[in-house]
């Protein structure tokens, strides 16, 4: 006898395993299978989101998918290695989706909305410093900036002199929003009093000879944790001397960062409930290149505008297999609907279990 | 040992109607004091309500009923068992009530004159006052989350914690990952619901039952083990509903001018609630299946009905008719007794409260379902959400520190770790709450006698066994899922040790003592209170007399 029996149907053309249902659902029957695509990125960006919303013909949803990240997809348009497209389903049958390339096209024709940052709403009044003005380190203050914090930056002294026009687009962006970029020699103020922060983070295990010896760990860290980037109390580095090949790894690395300074800050253990999302699947996926079809040069970034229209890009994205979605796990619903109502596609249907009908 | 601590002054347990309210009202006498809600599910739409209601089941508008006539109404309704302290303060305060929530953009119907729409659901007085509000759930949520309280979603309390005789925590675990959670708090309140996953609903599906079935009687097993007591867990509640389906209509159609029938068409109700018993009697000399009748009232009516019956408590209601091909205009609507379920909020089964939602236990409160407060409903939930909060307000001024009981929370680790182990185990989870849930159904419903409930007592040792040495568990919602089967398996204890100490019937169906089928008043008119022994197995039961009662107003029917 099936005792647990039960149908909630799910429209894979229109679903964007957005996840939304899943957080809503009062049983905990739903999980998210997450695509292979999604998987793979280091920053967990839901490709198959926003190229879902391309092929049914809502670029301008499909944008609101990717304003999470705000002007760093400038720097993970251009420069990501494109992880996604190695693992895509649709590789083995006619050549992998071409991700990177929409992805490309959304960043470069709705680059205004870009230079903005969604604030949370709940104000902190906590002050972080952030040494270093690498990728890595514009990373951790565009999330702390995201997350409600006042932001100090300090450039080290053989940053300084380097030229990057996307680094330099990101930083204009954040000091629209407030941040303040100094000097490492600013870490003394001009008083000649060190400045105090609610929390540090360091873009490489070698700024703490930056510190001066008051914050300075004795003896001095040669490893950061994985999960928790601590480094001694409130400072915290990003880089964990893991791999660099995809640059956008430094950019997830930030983010765990700034998720433990929040942690932190708010006195909550910093490995508690992490693990759901964290990179290890990434990185697993990642690795599963398994080389078939086509490794033809994407479109660079300039030109990509002239190459791609609306109908070329919904043509593209039409091919994507739609392989994550929500799906019933648990088999204990209970027929309620919340998850139906806020699902933002109407992509689910929820119907009454055969025992019940 | 991977524990998450954290401190709050006052821990909410549950986040459903009771422990909104409670979270909003304590936040507005107090704003500085801190405040944390756990919740097992999603807060935005958990608990009873779900999404929308179609009435506050009690509501005393001034010149038409008052809480005098609601006493009568009820301690006729409950056969003389029940304090009348809290039932009246409840009926008091729940005008209050009602005009806050309509303040909150909550929409009570009014006719034209301005009066609100009431309808009979009790034997007497038209308290029971109609809302259209299918939003209910998240007009609540927003008011919460604009009063800045830390809500942890998907955090089950599984164990309160004390400092001596008084309340210092709780012990949680996050239902996806397993992993447990430490709070400090200087005031508990219990707001976890009742017991809606007793024994098997007639579909056979697990979770097709009437309640809402994340409650899972947590907060009754949580209360016994600090010590609280439990009150009228002999009342094994049942009502008859849409067959198969189990879900509400009975006020919203008869009230509004619907026929129950028996099988010989004789009509059992129209235009009020108020015959329940006589509902169940009908059932129990063979004269069902009831059914409902609408295809005499004019469209208009009907429509209405339909809108609401689709719109509010269960919207799917409509997808369940028209799968069945019923259309109200033409067909009956086909009732069936539900399964049981052991609630302080539509039965009478629940940690004992007083009008204070004190259960007696130094900064401990307990409020709506979880709670008994008799037959109490959306109402009682909300006023006592407010008590239990404006209580444990003044309670935590007075206290400074508390410690919590690291000795305890190491042996909830190690019994949780020891669970998680999956060696040498071979039986699926779903099919154990299956065979538990059965088994309950077997044994502990009415008609009982004391040979059926040792039995199930015998059942429940074995069950205690292999849901330590042989239950397989996959991931965390698998653990928190053998967390709640535990607690069925404690509350069916605590309903038969009460049941076997009952020594007469009472309540038609709900109490049936096949070897005393009498009520005895002289005896009897009194609670039978379930507390813990000295040991995990041991439950104790004792008696306690009815509080305020008057004689002269109760009538006995027969
Ligand atoms: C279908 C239906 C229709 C109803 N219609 C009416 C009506 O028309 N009028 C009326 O007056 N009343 C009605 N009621 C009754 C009313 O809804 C309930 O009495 C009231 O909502 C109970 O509130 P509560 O807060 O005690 O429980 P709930 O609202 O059920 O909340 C309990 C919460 O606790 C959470 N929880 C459970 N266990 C744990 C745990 N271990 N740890 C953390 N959280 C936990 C649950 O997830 C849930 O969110 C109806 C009930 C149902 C089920
Ligand atoms: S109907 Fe309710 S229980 Fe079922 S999946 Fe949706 S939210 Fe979850």
């Amino acid at each position: 006898m099936r005792i647990d029996d039960s149908s909630i149907r799910v429209d894979r053309d229109t679903c964007i395993a957005c996840g939304i249902c899943v957080e809503r659902c009062i049983m905990d029957n739903l999980r998210l299978s997450v695509a292979p695509c999604r998987q793979a990125c280091p920053i967990n960006m839901n490709c198959q989101g926003y190229i879902r919303l391309i092929a049914l013909g809502q670029e301008d949803m499909a944008i609101q998918q990717l304003l999470p990240f705000g002007p760093l997809l400038n720097f993970i348009a251009e420069k990501c290695t494109a992880p996604c497209e190695k693992v895509c389903v649709r590789k083995q049958k006619d050549g992998a989706l071409h991700i990177l390339e929409l992805k490309r096209y959304l960043v470069k024709k709705y680059r205004d909305q870009l230079n903005t940052i969604n604030v949370s709403e709940k104000k902190s009044n906590k002050t972080i410093g952030i040494i270093g003005t690498g990728i890595s380190g514009l990373a951790c203050g565009f999330k702390a900036i995201q997350s409600g914090h006042s932001v100090f930056f300090f450039t080290r002294s053989f940053d300084a002199g380097k030229k990057d026009n996307i680094l330099d687009m990101i930083r204009k962006v954040l000091e629209n929003f407030k941040a303040v970029f100094l000097n490492d020699k600013d870490l003394v103020d001009s008083s000649g009093q060190v400045r105090k922060f609610d929390a540090l983070v360091l873009s490489s295990l070698e700024d703490q000879q930056l510190l001066g010896s008051e914050f300075k760990p004795v003896p001095e860290n040669t490893h950061v944790d994985k999960i928790s980037h601590q480094l001694h109390e409130n400072i915290f580095c990003s880089d964990t001397g893991a791999s660099k090949n995809n640059p956008v790894f430094e950019i997830a690395r930030a983010f765990e960062t700034i998720e433990s300074v929040n942690r932190f800050l708010n006195n909550e253990p910093l490995d508690w409930g992490r693990g759901f999302y964290t990179q290890e699947g990434a990185v697993k996926a990642y690795k599963t290149d398994f080389r078939v079809g086509n490794d033809e040069p994407r479109i660079p970034m300039e030109n990509v505008l002239g190459k791609m229209d609306a109908d070329t890009a919904k043509k593209q994205a039409s091919r994507c297999f739609s392989c994550g979605r929500a799906f019933e796990k648990n088999q204990t619903c209970w027929y309620c609907l919340p998850c139906e109502l806020e699902c933002p596609q109407k992509a689910l249907y929820v119907d009454i279990p055969y025992l019940v009908k | 040992m991977n524990i998450r601590r954290m401190q709050t002054d006052i821990l909410i347990i549950g986040g459903g109607s009771a422990g909104c309210m409670a979270a909003i009202r304590a936040k507005e006498i107090a704003p500085e004091i801190n405040i944390c809600i756990w919740e097992k599910a999603d807060f935005k739409y958990s608990g009873s309500i779900a999404r929308g209601m179609d009435a506050l089941n009690i509501v005393c508008i001034p010149n038409l009923s008052d809480p005098d006539l609601y006493l009568e109404a009820i301690q006729s309704g409950c056969k003389g068992v029940v304090d009348s302290d809290p039932s009246y303060v409840m009926a008091q305060r729940s005008y209050d009530l009602l005009k806050k929530l309509e303040k909150w953009g909550v929409r009570f119907i009014v006719d034209k004159k301005g009066n609100y729409r009431t309808l009979q659901y009790h034997v007497k007085g038209r308290f029971q006052t109609a809302m259209d509000e299918p939003d209910l759930k998240l007009i609540l949520a927003q008011k919460v989350l604009e009063k800045n309280v830390t809500i942890l979603n998907r955090i089950m309390g599984i164990s309160l914690l004390k400092d001596g005789d008084q309340i210092s925590g709780a012990v949680g675990m996050n239902t996806r990952t397993g992993e447990l959670i430490v709070s400090q708090a200087k005031t508990v309140i219990l707001c976890a619901g009742g017991q809606a996953r007793f024994n098997l609903p007639n579909s056979g599906y697990l979770y097709g039952t009437f309640d809402y079935p994340g409650n899972s009687g947590d907060g009754f097993i949580m209360g016994l083990d600090a010590g609280a007591k439990l009150t009228g867990m002999e009342y094994c509640s049942s009502v008859n509903l849409i067959k198969d389906a189990s879900m509400p209509l009975l006020a919203i159609t008869v009230t509004r001018g619907g026929r129950v029938m028996d099988c010989f068409e004789n009509v059992i109700m129209e235009g009020a609630v108020n015959r329940i018993d006589e509902m169940n009697k009908a059932v129990d000399e063979g004269r069902g299946p009831l059914r409902i009748s609408l295809k005499h009232l004019p469209e208009e009516t009907i429509s209405e009905i339909e809108h609401i019956l689709f719109t509010c408590e269960r919207p799917v209601q409509e997808r369940f008719f028209r799968n069945r091909h019923i259309d109200f205009r033409t067909h009956d609507i086909e009732l069936w007794p539900t399964e049981v379920q052991l609630c302080g909020g539509h039965g009478m089964s629940g940690i004992r409260v007083d009008e204070n939602a004190w259960t007696g236990i130094y900064g401990l409160y307990a409020a709506g379902d979880v709670a008994c407060v008799p037959k109490q409903h959306l109402t009682g939930a909300f006023v006592f959400g407010e008590i239990a909060a404006e209580n444990a307000v003044k309670v935590t001024k007075n206290i400074n520190d508390v410690c919590v009981d690291e000795k305890k929370i190491l042996s909830i680790l190690n019994k949780k770790e020891s669970r998680e182990n999956n060696l040498d185990k071979n039986i699926d989870i779903k099919e154990f709450e299956y065979k538990v849930r059965r088994i309950i159904g077997d044994y502990i419903p009415s008609p009982k006698n004391e040979y059926k409930l040792h039995r199930w007592l015998e059942w429940s040792k074995v069950f205690k066994n292999d849901l330590e040495m042989k239950v397989k568990i996959e991931d965390g919602h698998d653990l928190a899922r053998l967390y709640e089967i535990e607690h069925i398996i404690r509350c069916a204890d605590c309903s038969a040790v009460a049941a076997i100490t009952r020594k007469e019937s009472r309540w038609g169906d709900a109490h049936f003592r096949s070897d005393y089928p009498e009520t005895d008043n002289q005896n009897w008119q009194k609670h039978v209170l379930v507390l813990q022994g000295d040991k995990y197995e041991n439950l104790d039961t004792t008696t306690a007399p009815v509080s305020g009662l008057n004689q002269k107003e109760i009538f006995h029917e027969n």
